[in-house]
């Protein structure tokens, strides 16, 4: 199955792996978003802990482009051509973080320490 | 605090500056478009269908000799009766056509998802709530659609074991629907939209806990706007255009929405050809019809509900919501809608082939689309390094 899930995602030898990943690119160029922007620290805590630990000027850069691309979508319209060029959609910074914030989260339950923090319902 | 430093702004006051923090300034994303105003304009249908029914039911008697007249009396005697009636029985139609524009919106921008849970689980009970107020309004005009349609939906009760026959005979407040099961739908019709206005708070609660998602699917905490005046204006525009196209069935073709034999009185001997449910019933029926066995029929409907509510939890490793930038989802997505709409299409049919096939088919694609929602995150847990620059092509060559 992992196998099938691997191959499934491999662009180099499944065309619509391919196909997917360029038209989330010109998504992503067109409102000059990194993937990583689409992490919601309300989705998860475990989001809002890694964006927590990274340094201060990324997290600016990311609100500063999350803000850019509200009032891009809020206008209907998108970067100019020559902008989305420059875009780097896939450099990743939170889900290197994120992972050692997870894999945290798993040893302190598997040691059956409480967990740092929780969800509150609703 | 003396008089003169006193601020008497209504607004800052207790219960109305309650009203103020979440209906007038409360924050709201900057890029909300129209599909998000289909929830407050489900608000103001309910509003419609609470006012119009009041009235009406100032002229209704709910008894089986008296029920089918009384109707008529209204329509053809009572001072603006006919525009009354025409208002509440497809005001029925267009709530719930614009709650289902609501819940494909919700569908398409992810905003059932994480952390809005809660706002999904009572938004589908009070689909359930609507469905059923819906069902049980349909039957106090009295006419023969009213009738058997009643007969055939509470007769479904016996198919659960055992004690399926005496839940029937409970319901219908005797050995047949009558005069006793006539009484008991038009008072709860009357209850279950209070019953909707309290859970309807509970659902603008539960949203208001976290804030409203955008088309984006994005945190929009950067960009936020007061929902008054902006949005009310926006709302406005989405308002009004609702009241002209409802205008045009309730004063051109206010029974086009409707079956014409409910214009016969009620009659427990000579049973319609085509009992058919109301048009927002069509999926549900279909549903229901496409397991031969009557058990087995009525078993399936609960899972549809089941998958509604499960919605959120099944697709808890995507940490996209929107299908803007899930182009794979977006395709499956509108696959689904156009197999809700075959759905619907299907339950109007005979039970004859090729709609039998198809009957069959279309549930099977609509349970599917439930199914297969964990498999993003399951195939994104596989391959941490998907979305990553390993790949050369995203980027031009200088």
């Amino acid at each position: 199955m992992a196998s099938l899930m691997r191959w499934f995602a491999d662009p180099s030898r499944n065309p619509l792996a391919k196909w997917h990943l360029r038209a989330v690119d010109q998504s992503l160029r067109k409102y000059g978003l990194r993937y990583d922007d689409l992490y919601d620290p309300q989705f998860s805590l475990d989001i809002n802990e890694a964006l927590n630990r990274l340094p201060e000027e990324v997290v600016h850069a990311r609100n500063q482009r999350l803000k850019r691309c509200m009032d891009l979508s809020m206008k209907h319209s998108s970067l100019p051509k020559d902008l989305q060029a420059m875009q780097t959609p896939f450099r990743s910074y939170v889900r290197e973080m994120l992972a050692v914030v997870q894999r945290e989260n798993a040893e302190r339950k598997a040691l059956g320490a409480l967990p740092l923090y929780q969800r509150t319902i609703p | 605090m003396t008089i003169r430093n006193q601020r008497f702004s209504l607004l800052k006051q207790p219960i109305f500056s309650i009203l103020n923090q979440h209906l007038i300034n409360y924050p709201t994303p900057s890029n909300l478009n129209y599909w998000a105003g289909f929830g407050p304009l489900a608000g103001i249908c309910l509003v419609i269908q609470i006012v119009t029914g009041v009235f009406l039911a100032m002229h209704y008697t709910p008894h089986v000799d008296l029920a089918f007249n009384s109707v008529e009396h209204i329509m053809r005697d009572v001072e603006g009766g006919w525009f009354l009636r025409y208002m509440h029985a497809n005001g029925a139609s267009m709530f719930l056509i614009v709650v289902h524009f609501h819940m494909f919106r919700s569908l398409y921008y992810g905003s059932y998802s994480s952390p809005r849970e809660f706002v999904r689980c009572s938004g589908v009970v009070i689909f359930l709530l609507m469905i059923v107020t819906a069902f049980i309004g349909y039957v106090p005009p009295w006419g023969q659609m009213s009738f058997w349609g009643a007969t055939v939906i509470t007769s479904l009760a016996s198919a659960i074991p055992v004690v399926g026959d005496t839940i029937v005979t409970w319901l219908w407040g005797g050995f047949s629907v009558g005069n006793a099961t006539l009484n008991r739908f038009f008072s709860l019709h009357y209850l279950l939209p209070f019953l909707l206005v309290g859970a309807s708070i509970l659902h603008l609660g539960a949203l208001h806990q976290y804030g409203s998602n955008n088309p984006l699917g994005i945190n929009s905490y950067t960009d936020k706007i007061a929902s008054y005046p902006y949005y009310y204006v926006k709302d406005l525009v989405g308002w009004v255009a609702f009241a002209i196209f409802s205008s045009i069935f309730i004063f051109y073709a206010p029974n086009v929405l409707g079956h014409p034999d409910n214009y016969i009185p009620a009659n427990p001997m000579p049973t319609p050809p085509h009992i058919v449910p109301e048009w927002y019933f069509l999926p549900i029926h279909a549903i229901l019809r496409s397991i031969p066995d009557k058990a087995g029929g009525v078993a399936a409907i609960a899972p549809v509900f089941i998958c509604l509510l499960a919605l959120p939890f099944l697709n808890q490793s995507m940490y996209v919501r929107s299908a803007k930038f899930r182009p794979i989802y977006h395709i499956i997505y509108l696959l689904f809608l156009a197999d809700r709409l075959l759905l619907g299409w299907i339950g109007c049919q005979p039970v004859e082939a090729p709609f039998v096939t198809i009957g069959q088919i279309s549930p099977f694609v609509f349970f599917l689309f439930f199914a297969i929602m964990p498999i993003p995150g399951r195939v994104q847990r596989e391959n941490p390094n998907y979305f990553s620059e390993n790949f050369a092509f995203s980027y031009p060559k200088k």
